[in-house]
């Protein structure tokens, strides 16, 4: 459990979500989620919406919902560059709710941008699995 | 010499524009704060993605994806980035000189054979183009009152478009780029293709090979657009910064003006008043004089 920390930074377009240490990080790779410990090696993923978990040196469990994105492993460096990233806590559950109904009903009526609003429900449905694990 | 009355109402007039361009003033002010925080906020995810995006593009090579590959330019695209509103200054004339000069000197071949697509962005560009010069191709009017990042996605996206199609062998972007409060800074820069070997001039000392995943070509792929997606925004973001700053510069230098001409009125109204003194003194001693010597 108390393994070595590593730097961990969690970038989102409009901020610096996290920067930190961690022992341990489980990211929602394109290809299944895939954990990351102390000297791991170089490593370049492309992200799914998904939880990402962050496990600090204390043992203290931290969970982001993560839009998608990119993960660059190198010298114990963690990036994530995330299209979105909210701790859960800061999710707002009722937006949450309204953007996956809102897709929900725009699948349903088979409008042409079908892929993107696909999308947009992958990233509420994330966002509020998140945060109601918290 | 203007009467008393005309001077005092020009007086008046003066002090209720100075009201506006002091208001004014401070909506920039503000404005100028949050624009520039979310200047500042871009600028983590900024650095790491350029950087990643060279390191990758070193590994892959210069021809592994067409948006890097520079192809010999017999077409253009041109993006200008103004204002969508007046009043800051010589901001939005400034930016538009500059694109034309940019014009002039690189594409006015391209122009004539009616090789060169015009891209608007901002309102003020948009409105003297389309009044003057070629025929814009597609404007953006009125984007900054709300600046979503959708914008920046579309904007991307019609770029990314007209180059792979052969539209535009190479897109350029000029725009406002903020310095400081009182200094904005006109950048043109190529978009398309990617200058990728220049972002991380480090790359090569990244000797281990990483492990893919999905794999590298793909990942590239979907990192460039992303990247130019970003590379919009932030130009957005910069520009409205810019703007903000030299509207609130513009609005200072109005409300100063505005108190010196007070002054030189109010001097002037004083003078007409002493004026009006001495010469009714004149005519009640004159015809005091007069009565006396009856």
């Amino acid at each position: 459990m108390y393994e070595k920390p590593f730097n961990l930074d969690i970038i989102a377009p409009d901020r610096l979500v996290y920067r930190g240490q961690a022992t341990s990080v489980t990211a929602p790779g394109v290809l299944g989620a895939f954990q990351v410990l102390f000297n791991h090696a170089p490593l370049l993923a492309q992200l799914a919406p998904g939880p990402l978990k962050v496990m600090d040196s204390a043992g203290a469990v931290s969970l982001f919902a993560v839009g998608g994105g990119f993960a660059e492993v190198r010298d114990n460096q963690v990036t994530v560059l995330a299209d979105s990233a909210e701790k859960a806590g800061e999710i707002d559950v009722e937006r949450a709710q309204k953007a996956a109904r809102g897709a929900g009903d725009r699948l349903r009526e088979h409008l042409p941008d079908d892929e993107l609003t696909r999308e947009a429900l992958a990233r509420a449905l994330n966002r509020l699995k998140v945060a109601t694990k918290q | 010499m203007p009467t008393l009355r005309e001077v005092r109402s020009r007086i008046t007039g003066v002090k209720k524009t100075q009201k506006i361009t002091r208001a004014m003033k401070m909506v920039s002010a503000a404005k100028l704060r949050r624009a520039q925080t979310a200047v500042l906020a871009a600028r983590p995810y900024a650095a790491s993605m350029q950087k990643l995006l060279g390191v990758l593009a070193f590994k892959a090579g210069a021809d592994a994806d067409t948006l890097l590959i520079q192809r010999p330019v017999s077409s253009a695209a041109i993006v200008v980035v103004t204002a969508d509103r007046g009043l800051c200054g010589a901001f939005n004339s400034n930016i538009i000189k500059a694109a034309q000069g940019r014009i002039e000197a690189e594409y006015s071949a391209f122009e004539t054979a009616g090789k060169l697509r015009l891209i608007t962005i901002g309102r003020k560009g948009s409105d003297f183009f389309t009044k003057r010069r070629s025929p814009v191709f597609r404007a953006y009017p009125g984007i900054f009152g709300r600046l979503s990042f959708q914008v920046a996605r579309d904007i991307a996206h019609l770029l990314v478009g007209m180059f792979r199609s052969g539209e535009a062998d190479r897109v350029e972007i000029i725009y406002n780029e903020f310095k400081s409060i009182a200094q904005q800074k006109i950048v043109a820069e190529t978009f398309l293709p990617v200058p990728a070997g220049a972002m991380a001039p480090g790359a090569r000392r990244y000797g281990a090979e990483y492990i893919y995943e999905p794999d590298r070509d793909s990942i590239l792929a979907a990192l460039i657009p992303r990247y130019l997606e970003f590379r919009i925004w932030r130009m957005l973001l910069e520009s409205n910064a810019a703007e903000e700053g030299a509207r609130m510069t513009a609005m200072e230098n109005a409300t100063e003006n505005a108190s010196e001409m007070i002054d030189t009125l109010q001097l002037q109204y004083n003078k007409a008043r002493q004026a009006a003194i001495t010469k009714e003194l004149l005519e009640v001693v004159a015809g005091s004089e007069a009565l006396s010597n009856g």
